[in-house]
Parts: C-alpha cells; structure tokens; sequence
C-alpha cells in the first residue's frame, strides 16, 4: 500500500514580500465588480487585465527568460495565483495557457514552438485551451476518436471536441488526437497546437446552468495544421497529457472556488456571531486552512522534482468537495433577515455558486475517476 | 526527514511495536528505557533536544499503535516541567488538562478528572487557573473510569497534598489537543493499512472486496480523510515549534476530528462482522478514535473558539490572517 506523503511547506523569503506587490497592484488595478462577478474568478476573464498581468511579469513566471519567462519559483507562482484567486481577479482567459500549456510547450515543444509561444503566454496576449473531451469520450479519455491524417507538410484534422472552456476566447488548442490505429488506445494519441483561426474550425459556445457560456463545442472539418504544430512525441500524448496532471489538479483554484461566499457569509455575519455561525465559521477555517496545506505541500514536492500526481489527486477530490459543499452550508446557515438587509449582493453570489457548484467536482477529472485512481495507489486495483 | 527524526521514528516503531498488548507498566518501562518520553527534553539534561515537530514522530505511532501508555502526555508534561524548573522524577508522569481545588502554601486539595493511566502513573501534572502544579498520584485516592478505547481516565482526588507549582505558560487543553490530533492521524493510518488490507483478503462472489467499485470509493475517501489528519497534524506541531500555535491546533483538532468521524465508519463497514469482533484489531482503533474525538475538546468546542475568533477579525482580515500565520 502507497502512503501518501503531506509535509508541512514553508513559503521562502521571496515569495512573501512578492505577496505584498501582488496584493498592492489588485488594490489599484483591478477592475470594479460585484461579489458575484468576483466568484467567476477563474472562469471569468478580462483580456486587458491579463496583459497587465503579463507587463508586470506575473504570467509565466516559472517559464526561462529567454522565452520571456521570468524563471521565479512555483512558491513565487503560488503565491500570485492564490492572491488573484482570493481577490476574485478576472483570471480565467490567461489561466490554462499559463497553468499547463506554457510549461507543456517548455517541456515537450520544439524550439521554434517555445520561441514563438512561450513569449506570447508570458505576455498575456496568447490564450489557451485544452480540446481533450468528445461527445463519445469524457472520462474515458483514450477513447478520443477526432483523427488527424498526415499529408503533405502536415496534418489534416477531422472531428469534434467538447466542453472545451474559453475556446472562443483563445488563441491556440492543444489537442489530444488520435493518430495511431483506434485498437491501441493509449498508443497512438499525439497532441497538436492548433491555432484557433484555422480554416474549417468552427467553434459553438454551449450556455451551461448558469446562463453563461463557458465551455464550447468545437468542430475539425479539414483541419490542416503543419508539422511544426505537433507537439512532443507523435504517439506521445497520453503520456503528455498525464505528466501535467499534478499541475492540474493540486493547485489552490481547486479549493478556492466558493471562497468569495465564504468571505461574504462572514460579512454578513458582523462581529456578533451565532453560536451556529461560530461553528460554521470555525469549521470551513479549519478544511480551508488544511486544504492549503496539502496544496502547498504538493506545490514544494513539484518544486523539489518530486512526483506528487498521487497527492494531487488527493488535493483536488477534498478540495472541490469542501468548494462544492460551501455554497449548500451557507445557504442553509443564513440568518433568514440578510437578504432583506444585503439587498442582491449576498443573494446573487450565493446564486452564481449554487449553480456553478456541480462543475467542480467534473472538470480537470470526476470525483469518481479521482478516487478510483487514489483506489490504484492503495493497491486495491 | 533530519537524522534525529529518522531515529526517533525507528525507535517509536520498535518499541511500540514490542510493547504492543502489555500491560502499562511493561510498556513504560521499554518506552523510559528508549527515552522517549525525553524527546523534548534538553541533551544537556539527558533528552533528544528535539523540536514539536520531531516530536511527532514519537506521538503518532502511539495511535497508529493504540500504545498503552501515556507517552504522549509525558512527553507534553516532561518538557513543561522542565521549562517552569518543577523537579520531575523519572517514572511515568500524566497530564490532567485542569484542576478543581485550592492551592494554599503548597499543598493541594481538589479534583482531577480524566487523568490518562492515573491508576499507573506516579505524578500528574496540571492547571490550576493560571497556576501549573504537579502532584505525586501516590497522595490521591483513585476512582477508576475509562474512555471508550478501555485506556484509564481516572478521577484523582487530592486533600492537602504536597504540590510544586509554577506560572502556567501554556494552555494545557489545546497542547492537549495537538497530542491528541497526531495520535488520531496515527489511529487513521493503521485502520486505513487494516482496510486495505482486509478488502484484498477477502473474497465474496468469486472476487475480492478490494476489487469492488463500491468498495475502491469508500476507501479512497478514507486515504483522503486520513491525509487531511495527517497534513493537519504535522502542520499544527510545526507552528508550535514557531511559538504560538493556538489558531493551527484549533484547526487541526477541528479537521482531525472530522477525518475520525468520517473514517471510523469506512473501516468498520468494508470489514463486515470481522470487525466488530474483540479478536480483531480494528477496534483498538475505531474506539480510540471516538475517544480522542471527545478528549481536548470535541469539534463543536474548537469550532466555536476558532468561529469567534475568526468574526471577530472580520472579513477583510480573514485571508492576510490565515496567510501571516503561515508565513511568521
């Protein structure tokens, strides 16, 4: 049986007073907004703020320099991305570009591609997403069936991609597609940069519960993309895409979701708590305050050069389900008379998250396929 | 892990391991012999001179190894001891969190309830209001009680005994509580080892329980519940190796308790009847952590503290707060 292994990390000197900058820039350059617009958080985004953030050197900053990186730490990196996430900064269209596919395009890029996009991420100005899911494969990724045909200089892509978040905002796809025989499964599946202004890509926004459209459809009719744009290994990709995984799934968006309607609970709460408030109140501190731990833990052991996926999995099931829970507990816990002295602003928050809540625990991986593979750990399967 | 803390942990693991179903008295004795209950104490004054967080490593296998004994409490008591200059003799000490009584010119009359092995130790140190006092056990009348894991929680009854007293510089029920957080993260971990364990064992309809998706999903929930306890812990004892750690135990006790709750019956259901036997060594576990889930202050008492303390500072202040104490 696998012990999974959490240890107390200590932030370095650096990243404390970075924290200080951080939070003196969103003090005067974030954008005005609600409650409510603050909780889109990383599913929200504003293009102009992403640009300054990239003029500050605050995207891309684990990224070398001379591919306009700023080669600072993952704790320095933490430390900005925690601090966007709890003021409810509009992060969401720089997010995946700087989370996975900068370091993706570091690691397993050509050079030409690291020169010509790793700049551009760093400076706010190329936005990512990820086309993994199809109609017919979504846990079960391998079952990707979008095919691209090799031809003369390139490829030719044919097929369609689903739930893909801010495709219509981004600049580039990274694409898990299938180039080998269908039989071989985890074989064969390469990834490819596909520039989203392709001819014969079309992309259909899908509104979701909440009214607004995040995730999309996006649909290969004859895509050709160049053999410059096929990323690592042809054959590669499921290895490429798992060697991201504890990246994508330990980092504080997994259990900072809510944390905008934890802030405004204990807003409208005032300094005079219930003793039913007190309890509510101690008990999120307590999973809240143990979820950055472990997250942080993870974050030192990647910066170490150690292998954390399996603790990440651990940090993003009990993450998203403490963010899941907190909309559900606050409402219950609500003294009946706020709504009528908070007008809206406690009330569309509340909404906003109610409604948003479900997703958390099915991007970036299921609950049930995140616990089936901490069951793979244990040795049970 | 540092040199010392790779000993200590080998140490801790044999030693209890040994000691395992013997009787208080055996168990002191190996643990006084290895030293362990010195491991905060001074080297000059013949400890290991560690640090809260090596510290751990002796406190945690006591749950994992339902040891019974209080070495947690002697480790806690031996260091107090020594820093308010109190004359310790070298035999099994416990703790009480409090006292009922008066202290006039050094002699004590009152009560001390909930004393772990107060029936074998020979000294209990304890609150007194703002006064730290230790007492020899051999001056009191016993009235034996016990905790929901059989360990001794006796009621120790004191009229004019001799105490050494000192200024109390801690709170004792939240050091307490740090003590009782490791050792829940250490109960955790071996049901969770016994679970796995037993789940890849046994076979119903020709297959393995370990094999069942059912299964697979509530024992991943009982690792997660268990690396939540334990990252709780060792969190909580490294910031009281920085001084005070009041919010941190709080916290800690609060989601070890939690993770106890939730784990106990995981373990017990993929086990079956099995683990409802006395033969079995489930229980040792299991009951040991109903118990600490009460012992040092139950969630609703840490929760409240935690709850107040937290409005009270407000919502701007909620987020710079949690991170300045992670980064003193």
């Amino acid at each position: 049986m696998r012990k999974f292994q959490f240890t107390p990390y200590e932030m370095p000197q650096a990243a404390k007073g970075l924290r200080a900058e951080v939070r003196a820039f969103l003090a005067a350059e974030m954008p005005t907004s609600t409650p409510a617009e603050k909780s889109r958080s990383w599913s929200g985004g504003d293009a102009a703020f992403s640009r300054k953030l990239g003029k500050r050197g605050w995207l891309g900053m684990t990224l070398p320099k001379k591919y306009g990186g700023h080669d600072r730490s993952y704790a320095e990196r933490y430390v900005v991305i925690e601090e966007m996430l709890v003021a409810g900064a509009p992060v969401g269209l720089h997010w995946v570009a700087d989370r996975q596919s900068g370091p993706l395009i570091l690691r397993y890029g050509t050079e030409e591609q690291r020169q010509t996009l790793l700049p551009k991420i760093a400076a706010g100005e190329a936005f990512f997403c990820i086309g993994m899911s199809e109609p017919g494969s979504g846990s079960d990724l391998a079952s990707v069936r979008t095919r691209a045909r090799k031809v003369e200089g390139g490829w030719r892509i044919n097929g369609q991609k689903i739930w893909t978040s801010t495709a219509q905002h981004a600049h580039y796809m990274i694409a898990l597609v299938r180039t080998g025989e269908a039989e071989t499964r985890h074989a064969g599946l390469t990834q490819f940069l596909v520039d989203m202004k392709s001819e014969g890509l079309t992309v259909k926004p899908i509104a979701n519960i909440t009214g607004e459209s995040h995730f999309n459809e996006v649909f290969f009719d004859d895509v050709f993309v160049p053999d410059t744009m096929l990323i690592g290994n042809e054959g590669g990709g499921w290895q490429q895409v798992t060697a991201e995984l504890a990246f994508e799934r330990s980092g504080p968006e997994r259990y900072l979701s809510s944390i905008r309607l934890f802030l405004e609970f204990l807003r409208v709460t005032g300094e005079n708590p219930t003793e039913l408030e007190q309890q509510l109140l101690g008990r999120l501190t307590a999973e809240l305050w143990t979820l950055r731990q472990m997250s942080m833990s993870v974050m030192g052991k990647l910066a170490a050069g150690e292998d954390p996926t399996a603790e990440a999995t651990v940090v993003k099931d009990l993450g998203t389900s403490f963010e899941q829970e907190l909309p559900r507990l606050v409402q219950a816990n609500t003294r009946s008379d706020v709504l009528l002295e908070s007008g809206h602003v406690f009330d569309d928050t509340l909404t906003y998250l109610l409604q948003s809540a479900p997703s958390f625990s099915l991007r970036g991986g299921t609950r049930e396929i995140l616990r089936g593979i901490i069951a793979r750990e244990l040795g049970l399967r | 892990m540092n040199e010392l803390r790779t000993l200590l942990s080998a140490t801790t693991a044999r030693v209890l391991a040994e000691a395992s179903g013997k009787p208080a008295n055996a168990v002191w004795h190996a643990i006084a012999e290895a030293g362990l209950n010195k491991v905060l104490v001074s080297e000059d004054a013949g400890g290991f001179g560690g640090t809260w967080e090596d510290a751990l490593a002796v406190i945690q296998p006591c749950g994992t190894h339902a040891t019974n004994a209080p070495l947690p409490e002697a480790i806690l008591a031996t260091h107090l001891a020594q820093a308010a200059n109190l004359t310790l003799p070298d035999s099994m000490i416990t703790i009480a969190a409090h006292a009922e009584g008066t202290l006039t010119q050094n002699s004590f009359s009152g009560t001390l309830r909930f004393v772990p092995w107060g029936r074998d130790a020979s000294h209990v140190l304890t609150a007194l209001g703002e006064t730290l006092i230790l007492l020899a056990i051999a001056d009191a009348k016993i009235e034996q009680h016990q905790n929901p894991a059989s360990e001794p929680r006796d009621t120790l009854t004191f009229t004019n005994a001799p105490a050494q007293s000192a200024n109390l510089a801690t709170d004792l029920l939240a050091d307490l509580a740090l003590l009782r957080t490791a050792q829940i993260a250490g109960a955790l971990e071996q049901a969770l080892a016994l679970s796995v364990q037993y789940t890849r064992e046994r076979k119903q309809f020709g297959r393995a329980l370990a094999q069942f998706q059912a299964i697979q999903q509530q024992l991943a929930i009982l690792a997660e519940e268990t690396a939540a306890a334990n990252m709780a812990a060792a969190a909580a004892f490294a910031a009281k190796d920085k001084g005070d750690a009041a919010f941190e135990i709080a916290a800690a006790k609060l989601r070890a308790n939690r993770a106890a709750r939730a784990s106990t019956g995981i373990a017990h259901q993929v086990h079956g009847a099995m683990g409802f036997t006395a033969e079995y060594q489930l229980h040792p576990l299991t009951t040991r952590l109903w118990a600490y889930q009460t012992e040092a202050g139950n969630e609703r008492h840490w929760a409240e503290k935690l709850g107040k303390q937290i409005a009270q500072r407000g919502a701007k202040n909620f987020w710079p707060d949690l991170v300045a104490r992670a980064e003193r």
